[in-house]
């Protein structure tokens, strides 16, 4: 969740924010949730929904893509020197970010995904594609290797 | 699954995305209330309410929209030169302070085509459940704290004795809106939707459409200074024309390839769902013989 949600905000405290509403209004509705299998796109169907409200009372005038600087990301400063994947999905703009996370972290499908994101299973695999190009050539431009992997 | 593929799921499934303390602590307070129900944030009568209006508008707006007869009386039919007639069937709608949905569904009637209308009016069923689905959970979800909005409807872009191509347009709107399309083109002779992919031999298609483009966006830019594509990202140094085998087109009346691109796609969402057109000479040599003139 919290991966999704910082990905969105970029933002510590938003992101905190984005995952306690989504608490709050899982837990008072999940006499909603009609199959538990469904538990994982429902609740991250529901922060998804929560990131987008709190971007939206942010001031117009800031991007947050644009303001982004990975140098003052978090996880840039706790120096994990192992995530390699996780610096490159953040140079990604959205809403690749977002649909790398959700399938490649979270372990959803297209058909979850687009659920979630409120578009076209051809939409997300049509970004999947464009983002996965993309990581690929970050991940080859930093001389990352990976083929023992 | 491709090797990168692979390679990415055991990356993310070996990277562990450290949660500062401070976030873990604040979640941990969030749930230790949970069992007292502070963050009930509905009143009952609150709740009884809202139950009451959506049945309220599932019966003054949902039904009425769903059954035949209602919807015969909004039924249009135009016809379509002599080829294939498109009819509305069904105008879902919905609307209250908060969140709002104009679905027309449309479906194909034609005696001279068969699988390939099956296969769209099926699949233009399934994209329409998946839009009402949505935009009622959305609505549920977000209640009075939000604005939603889906709009969807359709239009025939190509109608010639060789292709039909319908284009769906979806906009959903949460503050900031989204817009796709959704473009099927059939050949008529065999009675089939064509991809992007199929109408050329081999791959090579790819980059010659690419490069006619990527000039004409860069011309574009030089005869207006305020449009803006992206023929060169920033972060990755690459221009973000990607054209799959499924990429949307359409062929107009001239026989020239327009390819359209969904919004964010190509460009700022300010330059909206741009469309080039690619003269049929640059690509009529890389068709397969069925689509040559």
């Amino acid at each position: 969740m919290y991966a999704l949600a910082y990905s969105i905000l970029r933002n510590q405290h938003d992101a905190e924010d984005a995952i306690g509403e989504t608490i709050v209004r899982a837990f008072s509705s999940l006499s909603q949730l009609r199959d538990e299998k469904t538990f994982k796109p429902w609740l991250l169907k529901i922060l998804h929904n929560a990131c987008l409200e709190i971007r939206r009372k942010q001031p117009a005038t800031v991007d947050i893509d644009e303001q982004f600087d990975l140098k003052d990301d978090f996880s840039y400063q706790e120096v994990n020197t192992k995530l390699v994947l996780w610096q490159a999905v953040s140079k990604l703009r959205q809403p690749y970010r977002t649909d790398v996370i959700l399938f490649y972290y979270e372990n959803l499908s297209v058909q979850e995904i687009a659920g979630i994101t409120s578009t076209s299973v051809v939409a997300v695999k049509t970004q999947l594609s464009r983002a996965r190009k993309m990581l690929k050539d970050t991940l080859n431009m930093e001389d990352f290797y990976y083929e023992s992997l | 699954m491709n090797p990168f593929d692979k390679m990415l799921f055991q990356m993310a499934k070996q990277e562990k995305i450290p949660v500062p303390e401070q976030t873990s602590q604040k979640i941990e307070d969030i749930l230790s209330q949970l069992p007292q129900r502070k963050v009930v944030r509905f009143s009952p009568l609150r709740r009884i309410a809202a139950t009451a209006a959506s049945l309220v508008f599932v019966f003054l707006f949902l039904l009425p929209n769903v059954s035949v007869t209602y919807a015969e009386t909004l039924e249009q039919v135009p016809i379509l030169g002599e080829l294939i007639r498109v009819v509305t069937i069904r105008n879902y709608v919905y609307s209250d302070d908060y969140h709002d949905m104009s679905i027309d569904v449309p479906n194909i009637e034609d005696a001279t085509m068969g699988s390939a209308a099956e296969e769209i009016n099926k699949d233009v069923d399934a994209l329409t459940q998946q839009l009402m689905d949505q935009f009622y959970a959305d609505a549920e979800s977000i209640g009075e704290d939000g604005h939603t909005a889906v709009y969807a409807d359709y239009e025939i872009v190509t109608n010639t004795d060789q292709w039909f191509t319908l284009k769906l347009s979806v906009h959903l709107a949460s503050g900031s809106g989204t817009n796709y399309y959704v473009f099927y083109n059939v050949d008529r002779s065999s009675d089939q939707i064509v991809t992007l992919g199929q109408l050329f031999t081999d791959d090579s298609y790819a980059e010659v459409l690419r490069q006619d483009i990527l000039a004409q966006m860069k011309q574009r830019m030089e005869e207006d200074p305020s449009l803006v594509y992206w023929t060169e990202d920033s972060n990755m140094g690459q221009d973000f024309i990607d054209l799959q085998p499924e990429h949307n087109y359409y062929f107009d009346d001239a026989g020239n390839l327009v390819i359209p691109f969904d919004e964010y796609e190509v460009a700022p969402g300010y330059m909206g769902c741009p469309e080039f057109t690619i003269q049929r000479s640059v690509f009529e040599s890389l068709l397969n013989d069925a689509y040559r003139s």
